[in-house]
This record gives C-alpha cells, sequence and structure tokens, in this order.
C-alpha cells in the first residue's frame, strides 16, 4: 500500500511538473480514501499522497497513516526520457 | 554420615533435572522469542523494501531534473539533481554527465536497525537525457 501511494506521488508530480492536468481517472486507481494534495511554487510541484487506514487486527483498534510526498522540478517543453538502470 | 547426606542431594538434583515441571513455560518463551524476531524481520525487510522503492523514484525525479539543463547549463546539472534529490529525502552519490544523458546514483540511510549492520545504505540510479 505504502509502495502504491509512493508511485502515484510520483506519477502525479511528473505529470503536473510537464504542465498537464491529472488524467480523469488517476484518483481512481488510488486507493479508498486516499488524499492528494499537490503545491506549486516557483520551479517545482510537491505533491502529498495521505491515506487512513485502520489496523488488519480488529482487536487492536489502532488507525494507520500513511504518507507518500514526492517533489519535481517543473519541466520546460523539451522532451526528457528517463531510462532506470 | 556426610557422605551419605551428600549422595541424597545429588539424587535428589538429579530427580528435579529429570522433572518436566516448568517445560512449557521454556517453551512458550522460546515461541515467544521466535516470533518475535520473525515480526522483526519481516518489519525489517519491508521498511527496506518501501525505502528503496521510494529512492527510485527520487532517482528518476533528480535525473529529470539534471536532464532539463543539459543543454542550457551543463555546470549546473548535477546541482539541480543534488538539490531536487536533498528535497525529496536523498543524497546524491555521483552524478555523470554524457552529451546527451545524465546518470544519477542517490544514497540513504537504512532506517532499520537490523537491516543497517549488513546494508548501512540504499543506492538507487536513473539516468535521464534527450
Amino acid at each position: 500500500m505504502q509502495i502504491q501511494l509512493q508511485s502515484s506521488a510520483t506519477t502525479a508530480a511528473r505529470i503536473l511538473a510537464r504542465g498537464e492536468n491529472l488524467p480523469a481517472g488517476f484518483t481512481d486507481q488510488l486507493p479508498d480514501g486516499a488524499v492528494l494534495d499537490s503545491e506549486f511554487t516557483v520551479d517545482s510541484v510537491t505533491v502529498n499522497l495521505s491515506l487512513d487506514r485502520a489496523s488488519p487486527l480488529s482487536r487492536i483498534p489502532m488507525d494507520i497513516e500513511l504518507n507518500a510526498r514526492s517533489v519535481a522540478n517543473l519541466e520546460s517543453n523539451q522532451s526528457v526520457f528517463i531510462n532506470q538502470e | 554420615m556426610r557422605g551419605l547426606w551428600l549422595i541424597l542431594r545429588a539424587i535428589k538434583v538429579s530427580l528435579s533435572i529429570k522433572s518436566d515441571r516448568g517445560s512449557v513455560t521454556v517453551l512458550n518463551l522460546a515461541l515467544l522469542i521466535c516470533l518475535a524476531s520473525l515480526f522483526v524481520t519481516v518489519f525489517s525487510v519491508c521498511d527496506v523494501v518501501v525505502q528503496a522503492h521510494k529512492l527510485q523514484s527520487s532517482a528518476d525525479l533528480a535525473a529529470i531534473a539534471g536532464a532539463q539543463l543539459l543543454l542550457t547549463q551543463p555546470s549546473e546539472v548535477c546541482n539541480a539533481a543534488a538539490a531536487l534529490a536533498a528535497r525529496n529525502g536523498a543524497l546524491l552519490q555521483s552524478c555523470t554527465i554524457d552529451p546527451s544523458s545524465v546518470t544519477v546514483k542517490l544514497k540513504v540511510k537504512t532506517r532499520s536497525e537490523l537491516i543497517s549492520r549488513f546494508s548501512p545504505s540504499i543506492l538507487q540510479e536513473a539516468r535521464a537525457g534527450f
């Protein structure tokens, strides 16, 4: 779940950094209850994704809060490829 | 007389060792320790996997940030990558610039005390360019 949140936050940051809007179905792919928050500065965009989940153990009444944060520099019109190694 | 007393005491000690009384408690304790160790190990490994995944995302974004300056400000490529890596909670370990791409390697300290004994830091690499 944390990995999914982090991937989504990074993807959202990359999309917003390119100057595009998030696709309509993007938030549908997020886990239920996830809250997406984006903040622009002069040269970057910060995406925060948070999610409150109940404990998987019903006898332990403890809420778990998951957070993912990703910062991306705003991109110009030049095309950039990314290739992980 | 003292010799007989020592023999009786030895028998008593011997009998008490052979007794099973309390062995279940010891087994339960051992089982509990095993379960706790397993839980800590699984938790630590999961934490490292999450950290590595986050670091890979940071490396991707740092490489992109550097690649954007390849044509206009080549001298600032690594600085831009390092700055964005720091904002994502990572440290730039190395930065290699080619004419058309930049390769960055990012590092973070392993959070888990258990795993950090074997691997004190996590490294991830990414390349971006034109």
